[in-house]
């Protein structure tokens, strides 16, 4: 519906104090803001994002390309949010702003084909993960006798190193002999749209997704990406026991994987995971709970850092989007360790695009089940 | 001069634009509205204002070929450091906003000239973990680590270490003046013929003009380096928080204690307000109006109606001595040590004043306390023998006004007692509609008016009154047009903050 003045967010728009702490995070020297990262302007931040919404209302807002373009050079991380020590909810501000643009048709284009292809199902199979993904389709029980549901999400499938670690998961359900079910026509979640401030198709993919699962046998749902897995924890309609892939691995192991090796690791936490789904503690207490020495990144938990694959801002600037995961990965490389640990296909596929053939090619970047799994 | 607001046809503003990007590059220079409106102001009590402009400058090199373009063009420049609350900071007359975030290098820190030297971008936070490495420390405020260093010290910045006789922690500058002149105040001065100067003295054989850019909001040159005072981490550093049942006594014992040197600062803080930052710090985000909405004068239970909180450092031995002494006057004053009630019943509090005041680190405590409003803060610095009457007065007279919501205040000696800052903290709520601003902008200048006239306070952080305030100051003002006209004879300097500061006697003939 774009921005509201009778919304909830409206009474805020205009208590931001321009603090900085959304973009310059609590001590005052890291930004953690990816938007001013790579921008270096307070519209790019969250406050920004405030003042950008005061504008629609106030009618001071006028070239549209410009103003599509802005309300996307943003990785809908939600960093800001978690920063702004007024408390101040700003996510759904951002939702508001591209819903804005949306409804304005000033939507840059590629993130109206990326919108296109939701609304057309089309499923997203990357050519190097083509591969993996016949192996995957091919361990799977048919979906009456399994168990579970996996659901893989559009990132699993959209780079070649989500899809091994998919493909690893798949493995290793099927090794120990688990009944788990794929999804031909698996649809969409309804993250993207959401994120993409496309709020009908949002709710439409939502609605699919809810009716989808709940019109299965098995109990469970099984989601390999948080992304997927924040969306469902807050989507009421889904009658499933809503799982993430991570918890489900412990549960397999009975709290007791054993790692490729003890450490030292390091890793990069999701925010959809930490902030998203609201699991603050991040991947450390998975990684420190089977005794594995663990090196923090500077940035992680509830104020993670994003790795660049972020909704918008990675789709719509590319030199943004290889500044900010540059940045992160500069950022785990000065932990010492040389193996990051991560549990999401976009982050995953993201960090390693960019560390070929740089100063980082030697960081092997993995996903949780590849390191549970013994490497 | 520049009288207005500006309005640049379209040609002018490609030209304008087109002599920007050959100094910063296209990624450096904004005219997008959903850039700039993020630039338009912050403070609820005054108008929006769009600039035409948002550059973002690295070095002085490029401050000073930004400010020629701006006088060949004849058009406003407004410096932003980092943004908070000021008026200052509203481009009323459009123009091109400097965004300053860029410039955050930390020049130099030297710990044995006790100096550390920083762009306008060096933030808080980031300075003083950067001393940290020194054992040294810089002072602060009741304010986030995300705020700018110079953007606070160059307006009155009541920090932590304001009783003791430092009025404030800028040792000397850069800055570029309007016809694109580099200028170094204090010791520096002197570096245009021997390089090797350093920045160590605030003066030098002549008049100080490092002053005139404190408190100048952007109006008379933009500065792009300062030197600012740094402290040294002493084997202690501590307080006794301190109970008073009433402001009186707590200024009485504030002002025995800077004035016989027992103390680098001293503070009182309202009861209603520690119980905010208490709620704020203990419970995380969010405001508290819950705990707002009390009569002021009334504590709800055993709380007491002020906390002093008093800093020392030194040796171990001076310490003790220094608590000693302390104790005594805390007797003399009928107050009471109250520092392990406090850690026990307001944990939150107690952090916060040790954070603070007595460990000189940032944190984003009070900043919570804004979300449920906007703070009208009225700030003045008071005669002290005067300002026990004007907390008496202000707060009825805020409590029976649309300023009533978050109404508390904290209170700083300063100079040995000589002056007493006060700031009354209420707020409105965002949800207030244009009337209500209105009333609540002319309640606030109707306090700032009574506590002049009836009590004898000067106001701080000037709010653009087209003036009016400045002409009350007869010569002085006078003085301070000409120095204006002379610096900056076409207005390009904040030209719509110096049309509210200087008034329109800044287009006659010499400010009289
Ligand atoms: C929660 C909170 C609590 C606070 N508590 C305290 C406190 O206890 N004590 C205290 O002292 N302060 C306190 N402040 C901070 C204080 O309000 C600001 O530092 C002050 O208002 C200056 O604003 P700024 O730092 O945002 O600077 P800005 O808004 O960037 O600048 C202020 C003015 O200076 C001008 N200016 C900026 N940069 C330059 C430059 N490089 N050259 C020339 N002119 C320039 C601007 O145009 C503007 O007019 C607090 C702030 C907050 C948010
Ligand atoms: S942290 Fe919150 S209050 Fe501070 S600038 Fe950002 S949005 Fe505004
Ligand atoms: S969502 Fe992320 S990129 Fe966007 S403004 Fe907030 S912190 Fe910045």
């Amino acid at each position: 519906m774009g921005i509201d003045r009778s919304a909830s967010y409206a009474f805020y728009l205009y208590t931001c104090n321009r603090c900085a702490t959304c973009f310059i995070s609590f001590n005052g020297e890291n930004i953690n803001c990816p938007g001013y990262t790579y921008f270096g302007l307070f519209s790019h931040t969250g406050g920004g994002k405030l003042y950008l919404a005061q504008g629609v209302l106030d009618k001071r807002i006028k070239e549209d390309t410009a103003f599509g373009r802005i309300v996307y050079e943003c990785m809908f991380c939600g960093a800001c949010e978690a920063a702004c020590p007024s408390g101040i909810e700003i996510i759904p501000v951002i939702k508001a702003l591209r819903e804005e643009a949306v409804e304005r048709g000033v939507v840059p284009s590629k993130v109206e084909s990326v919108l296109r292809k939701v609304s057309e199902n089309g499923k997203n199979v990357a050519r190097q993960a083509m591969l993996a993904y016949r192996q995957i389709q091919s361990l799977a029980s048919p979906v009456d006798e399994a168990e579970v549901v996996v659901f893989w999400g559009c990132s699993a499938f959209s780079g070649e190193r989500s899809a091994l670690a998919a493909l690893r998961f798949a493995q290793l359900l099927s090794d120990r002999r688990i009944r788990w079910a794929f999804l031909e026509k698996e649809g969409c979640c309804g993250a993207l749209p959401e994120a993409m401030g496309a709020s009908q198709l949002a709710h439409e993919k939502k609605e699919e997704h809810a009716n989808l699962l709940n019109s299965l046998n098995p109990p469970r749902v099984v989601y390999f990406s948080p992304e997927c897995y924040a969306q469902a924890l807050f989507n009421q309609k889904i009658e499933k026991d809503v799982l993430f892939y991570v918890d489900y691995l412990m549960e397999i192991f009975d709290g007791n994987p054993l790692p490729g090796h003890k450490g030292p690791v390091s890793y990069h936490d999701p925010c959809a995971l930490t902030r998203g789904a609201e699991v603050e503690e991040g991947l450390s207490s998975y990684l420190e709970s089977v005794g594995v020495e663990v090196k923090h990144p500077q940035r992680t938990g509830k104020h993670t850092f994003c790795c660049g694959g972020g909704f918008g801002g990675g789709l719509v600037n590319r030199n943004f989007a290889r500044a900010v995961t540059l940045a992160r990965l500069e950022e785990l490389a000065a932990t010492g360790a040389d193996t990051v640990i991560t549990a999401c296909p976009r982050c995953i596929n993201t960090l390693s695009r960019h560390q070929k053939g740089r100063r980082f090619r030697d960081m092997k970047i993995m996903d949780i089940v590849e390191f549970f799994t013994g490497g | 001069m520049i009288r207005e607001r500006i309005e640049l046809t379209p040609k002018k503003q490609r030209r304008v634009r087109a002599d920007l990007v050959s100094v910063l590059g296209e990624h450096r220079v904004h005219d997008e509205s959903g850039v700039l409106v993020a630039y338009s102001g912050v403070n609820a009590l005054f108008p929006r204002a769009m600039p035409h402009f948002v550059v973002r400058p690295l070095s002085t090199e490029e401050v000073v070929e930004i400010v020629r373009i701006a006088s060949r063009h004849r058009i406003p420049l407004t410096p932003v450091s980092s943004g908070t609350q000021e008026p200052g900071t509203h481009p009323f007359f459009g123009g091109i906003v400097l965004d300053l975030r860029g410039m955050n290098r930390i020049l130099e820190v030297d710990p044995e000239r006790f100096y550390a030297v920083v762009e306008p971008g060096v933030t808080v936070g980031a300075l003083a973990r950067e001393l940290a490495k020194h054992r040294l420390h810089l002072t602060v405020g009741s304010f986030p680590p995300s705020l700018s260093v110079l953007g606070n010290y160059l307006q009155v910045a009541v920090n932590s270490h304001r009783s003791s006789g430092i009025n404030h922690d800028i040792l000397a500058l850069e800055v570029v003046l309007a016809d694109g002149t580099v200028m170094r105040t204090g010791s520096k001065a002197f570096a245009e013929r021997f390089p090797h100067v350093s920045w160590f003295c605030w003066t030098n054989s002549f008049p100080s003009l490092t002053e005139l850019f404190i408190n100048a909001q952007g109006t008379l040159g933009i500065v792009t380096k300062g030197a600012v005072k740094v402290y040294q981490v002493s084997e202690v550093h501590d307080t006794i928080l301190t109970a008073f049942p009433s402001y009186r006594q707590s200024v009485e014992f504030m002002k025995d204690l800077a004035r016989n040197n027992l103390v680098q600062h001293v503070c009182a803080w309202h009861w209603c307000l520690y119980t905010i930052i208490d709620h704020l710090e203990q419970y995380g985000h969010g405001a508290s109006s819950e705990v707002v909405v009390y009569d002021p004068w009334e504590t709800p239970d055993d709380r007491p109606y002020n906390i002093v909180v008093p800093t020392f450092s030194g040796y171990r031995e001076q310490v003790e001595g220094v608590k000693a002494a302390i104790r005594r006057l805390i007797e003399k004053h009928g107050g009471r040590d109250y520092t392990e009630e406090c850690r026990e019943k307001y944990p939150g509090a107690h952090k916060f004043f040790y954070d603070h005041y007595v460990h000189h680190q940032p944190t984003n405590t009070f900043m919570g306390a804004y979300a449920e409003g906007y703070p009208v803060m009225p700030i003045v610095l008071c005669d002290p023998t005067t300002v026990a009457d004007l907390e008496d007065w202000g707060l009825k007279f805020l409590r029976s006004s649309i300023l009533k919501l978050g109404l508390a205040y904290y209170s700083h000696c300063v100079d040995m007692g000589r002056t007493i800052f006060l700031r009354m903290t209420p707020v409105i709520s965002p949800d207030s509609s244009q009337r209500q601003i209105q009333r609540a902008a002319r309640v606030r200048a109707r306090y700032m008016e009574t506590a002049m006239r009836k009590f004898g306070a000067v106001p701080i952080r000037p709010a653009p009154d087209g003036g009016q305030t400045l002409k009350q100051t007869g010569g002085f003002g006078q003085a301070l047009i000409k120095i204006k006209k002379a610096l900056d004879p076409q207005n390009i300097m904040n030209a719509g903050m110096s049309a509210g500061m200087y008034g329109s006697s800044m287009e006659e003939g010499g400010g009289d």
